[in-house]
């Protein structure tokens, strides 16, 4: 019996992951979790509060808990409720979307000074890539839109997506879920004292009244 | 996990213990044997860093399961094979094709962040170019049509424009994909049935025909819209927006015009309650435009016969 089997028959409750996707309304945050999910993208609506998916993917032992919050701009105040015990968050930016590109990236860097994502994986989505005008990764990158190459506070990546075409959608939540798994192992293994575990368990994740 | 019964915990760290210890041993005993040869060939340090890599998911799948003085020690332990291990990859070459460097980094102090920047690029295309886009900026008292050869998809931008007529509908079949707009003033913005979403911004005292998938307006006063839309149209911070639906005389397919549109279940964002948003109303039938001025060169044509304040 190797280690693998003992573990695998141990495992009574699979293990769980908060997932928090953020981003500009239009960005596509949506879309991408009905990707995920194998529903329709073609007839998504823009998201009047959020939605919630539990889901495995195929290919990671953990049940991810994705919340899809609205993007627009009366409810990002509401983004708030939904940061506790939040493992990773998921940026969601339309690539095609120039003119609000400096919106995006302040409303990214309030969101990263946050103390209550200290930690959370950062997976940045540059979704719309089937359209034509969609900017590629460098240029989102470059100095005038997001500065993502300054961010020291969070593990990150992009990649660059397209939730119509379904490009890059699970290469890129493969990402956050094996990031979040070695990150996890970490602070409950070596730092029992770390800001991760004593971190409070308010559980004031009800969802926004709107 | 407290699910797990002390007695299961207990047999369970037992064997996993004596698993573990065995294995890291032997990879322990490894390297030193590797510390000794005057060479180390590639093919071997991929493979320490493999088996390493294996120990450190073991001991991460058994996190919980275990006390958690050994699991403190374990970690520890690899932490120490994990240097050997560095000190023998810094000797020979470095590998470059094993992606276990960030791995590595995780054990050592803080989160480091992860440098790379990205992973394929989708597009075959290396950058989109400015060709692919139809851009209209900081311009006045003019009338914009297009007439392209080319009729690939296009994604649309309008800025700043002020007593403008644009008109996308005719006479070309362009495709467009989508529609970005901001500051617009007394404008005209005449479109056919598009790929995605439009999404406008600062309008004020504008036109806007389009058919899309979505639609979202921000900060605008005062636009009559003509939509074909089969989701939730959206509105934030607008005031005396009137909607109705696309004008069949502009549109020439019949399928499309028959299909059902939600023009009318406006979500107003600022306005979420039971009761009817003061912002936005249905444009009345008697207000409709009696024609359009298509076949009209002069802009003043369109702005006085089209817009909501000057009708």
């Amino acid at each position: 019996m190797g280690l693998l089997t003992i573990i695998r028959k141990n495992r009574l409750k699979a293990q769980e992951m908060r997932i928090l996707f953020l981003g500009l309304d239009n960005a596509g945050k949506t879309t991408i979790l009905k990707y995920i999910s194998h529903e329709d993208t073609s007839t998504t609506s823009p998201t009047l509060g959020f939605n919630i998916k539990t889901l495995a993917l195929p290919s990671s032992p953990y049940t991810l808990n994705i919340w899809d919050v609205g993007g627009q701009r009366t409810l990002r105040p509401y983004w708030r409720n939904y940061f506790e015990q939040t493992d990773a968050i998921v940026w969601v930016v339309d690539s095609a979307d120039r003119m609000r590109m400096q919106d995006c990236k302040q409303e990214l860097r309030g969101l990263l000074s946050e103390d209550r994502l200290a930690g959370a994986s950062l997976l940045v989505f540059a979704n719309k890539q089937d359209l034509p005008g969609a900017l590629n990764i460098p240029e989102i990158i470059a100095a005038s839109s997001l500065r993502l190459n300054s961010i020291k506070s969070h593990h990150w990546k992009i990649f660059a997506c397209s939730a119509m075409t379904g490009a890059n959608v699970f290469e890129g939540l493969d990402w956050v879920v094996g990031d979040v798994a070695g990150r996890l192992y970490y602070y409950s293994s070596t730092s029992l004292n770390s800001s991760f575990v004593s971190r409070p368990h308010d559980i004031n994740t009800n969802p926004a009244s709107v | 996990m407290s699910s797990v019964s002390t007695e299961q915990q207990w047999s369970f760290s037992q064997l996993f213990s004596s698993e573990f210890l065995n294995d890291k041993t032997d990879l322990q005993n490894r390297i030193s044997a590797c510390k000794e040869a005057p060479s180390i060939s590639d093919e071997t340090i991929a493979e320490l860093l493999a088996r390493f890599a294996k120990l450190t998911k073991d001991l991460a799948d058994a996190v919980g399961s275990l006390p958690a003085y050994d699991q403190k020690g374990y970690g520890n332990q690899l932490k120490s094979i994990e240097a050997a291990l560095e000190g023998l990859r810094k000797a020979s070459k470095p590998v470059s094709r094993f992606s276990f460097k960030k791995q590595a980094s995780f054990n050592h102090s803080h989160p480091l962040p992860t440098t790379t920047v990205a992973v394929e690029p989708i597009s075959q295309e290396p950058s989109p170019s400015q060709a692919s886009m139809l851009n209209f900026s900081s311009r006045s008292n003019e009338l914009f049509t297009v007439d392209l050869s080319d009729l690939s998809a296009r994604d649309v931008m309008l800025s700043d424009l002020a007593n403008c007529v644009v008109n996308l509908i005719s006479p070309s079949e362009l495709t467009i994909s989508v529609v970005h707009a901001q500051n617009l003033r007394n404008v005209v913005l005449l479109l056919p049935m598009i790929q995605s979403s439009i999404m406008l911004h600062d309008l004020d005292n504008c036109v806007v025909v389009v058919g899309c998938h979505q639609f979202r307006m921000h900060t605008s006063r005062t636009v009559d819209v003509y939509l074909s839309i089969p989701s939730h149209p959206v509105i934030e911070n607008c005031s005396g927006i009137r909607f109705a639906g696309y004008p069949s005389a502009l549109q020439r397919d019949i399928q499309v015009l028959s299909r059902k549109s939600k023009h009318l279940s406006v979500q107003d964002f600022s306005h979420i309650k039971a009761t009817p948003s003061p912002n936005w109303t249905v444009l009345p039938e008697d207000h409709l435009p009696m024609s359009w001025p298509l076949g009209s060169t002069t802009v003043g044509d369109f702005l006085t016969s089209l817009l909501p304040c000057t009708r």
